[in-house]
Order: structure tokens, then sequence, then C-alpha cells
């Protein structure tokens, strides 16, 4: 499963996206979060909500094998 | 998705049109058009800027802009919309931001283009970064 990043969450994991074995798939948005933040220590503390399929997605949310994850920080447009 | 010709939305490289923008909200019944622009500023928190980056989840931000104009359609009385933001490297005092609404009276573009503006810098995914005489920054906090 791939993983998009973006602004300093690409940054400071110093690639503009993740890719992640589908070992646990399926799983929920809650659970592949806890998985992030626990593989990639960049991650661990920094703020971002998760979006699927181009959407913003709530943690009990499935996510599959071919979905489209991505990790939002604080978003800072306008 | 947006209702084909009421809405103009578009995350772009290229410079904004304000012309253009305004073209696109215009129509017979709507008396009042609010416009707008968010321009790079020399300086944010106390330190000069120089220049700013723009990065967009580009798909997702265009779905959300849609859905944006769409509940300003729907639930704010605004008639027709445009929202346009940049992406890429914007020099001081480009527009990096626009936000258009025509409605039958100025109450509800007033009204709508305000919601708009204040919740596209809260949930669209854009980022920016400023650039300072000794580097940048990703912006992640609203003051």
């Amino acid at each position: 499963m791939r993983v998009l990043l973006f602004a300093g969450l690409a940054e400071a994991c110093g690639q503009p996206a993740l890719d992640l074995p589908d070992t646990q798939s399926p799983a929920t948005v809650g659970e592949l979060e806890a998985r992030l933040r626990a593989g990639f220590p960049a991650l661990a503390a920094r703020p971002f909500r998760m979006a699927v399929n181009r959407r913003y997605a709530t943690g009990a949310e499935r996510v599959v094998p071919g979905d489209e994850v991505a990790l939002i920080p604080p978003v800072s447009g306008g | 998705m947006a209702a084909p010709g009421l809405d103009l939305i578009a995350v772009q490289e290229r410079p904004i049109d304000v012309a253009a923008v305004l073209a696109a909200v215009e129509g017979p019944g709507e008396g009042g058009v609010v416009l707008f622009l968010g321009r790079v500023r020399d300086q944010a928190r106390g330190r000069p800027v120089r220049e700013l980056d723009y990065q967009a989840y580009g798909p997702m931000a265009q779905l959300e802009l849609e859905a944006l104009a769409r509940h300003a359609r729907e639930c704010l009385g605004a008639a027709r919309v445009a929202l346009v933001h940049r992406t890429g490297r914007l020099a001081l005092g480009e527009v990096a931001v626009a936000v258009a609404v025509a409605a039958p009276h100025r109450p509800q573009a007033f009204e709508a283009c305000r919601w708009l503006i204040d919740t596209l810098k809260q949930r669209v995914p854009i980022w920016k970064k400023e650039w300072y005489a000794d580097g940048g920054e990703w912006i992640t906090d609203r003051p």
C-alpha cells in the first residue's frame, strides 16, 4: 500500500510517499495510522489527518489494498 | 460533482486571471458579486518573507473545492461560485487564491464568500512554504 505525503511530512520522511507491505490488510484507518506512527519515527509525533480515496477519513473506516491513502498535515492554503 | 457551468474550480500553476474569475460568476439574475483575493505578503509572524511555495494534493483539493462551492450554492444563497488556487513558486504581491460569489443580493454574496475562504483555509489540502533570507518553512499553524 502506497501512502502519499505532503509538505512538512514529505520533507520529514525525505520522500513523497511511503510503501507499506500489505500484510495486515484490510485494516481500519485508525490501525493504519498506528502502524505508520510506530513504523516511521518522523511521523510519530507529527499532526496529520488521514484521507482515503481523496476524502477525509474517520478512524473506523476500512482501508483495503488499492485505496489511495494520504496523510494530510495541518493545511495552510489561502 | 459540481453542476456544470455553475462553478469555476481550479488548482493551477499558472497565474490567476482575475477578470476570468469574475466573468465566470456573471449572470443576469445576480445583483451582488463579491470577490476576495489572497495575495502574497512581504512578512509573516514578524519575519520578512521573500517568496512562497504552495503545494496541493491536487485531486483531493479539487474535490474539496467543488464540495465547498456546492454548499455555498445549496445552503448559503450563492448563485455562482469561482474558487481558484495557485500552486508552485509565487512572488510577493501575486494572487494566491481568488474567491468570487454572485448572488441575487449582497448579504448572501458577502456571507458565502467569507465562509468559502475561511473554510478553504481550514480543510482544503493545500500547504504554504514561506521563504525567508535564511531558509524556508512549511506553515502548519493557523494564527
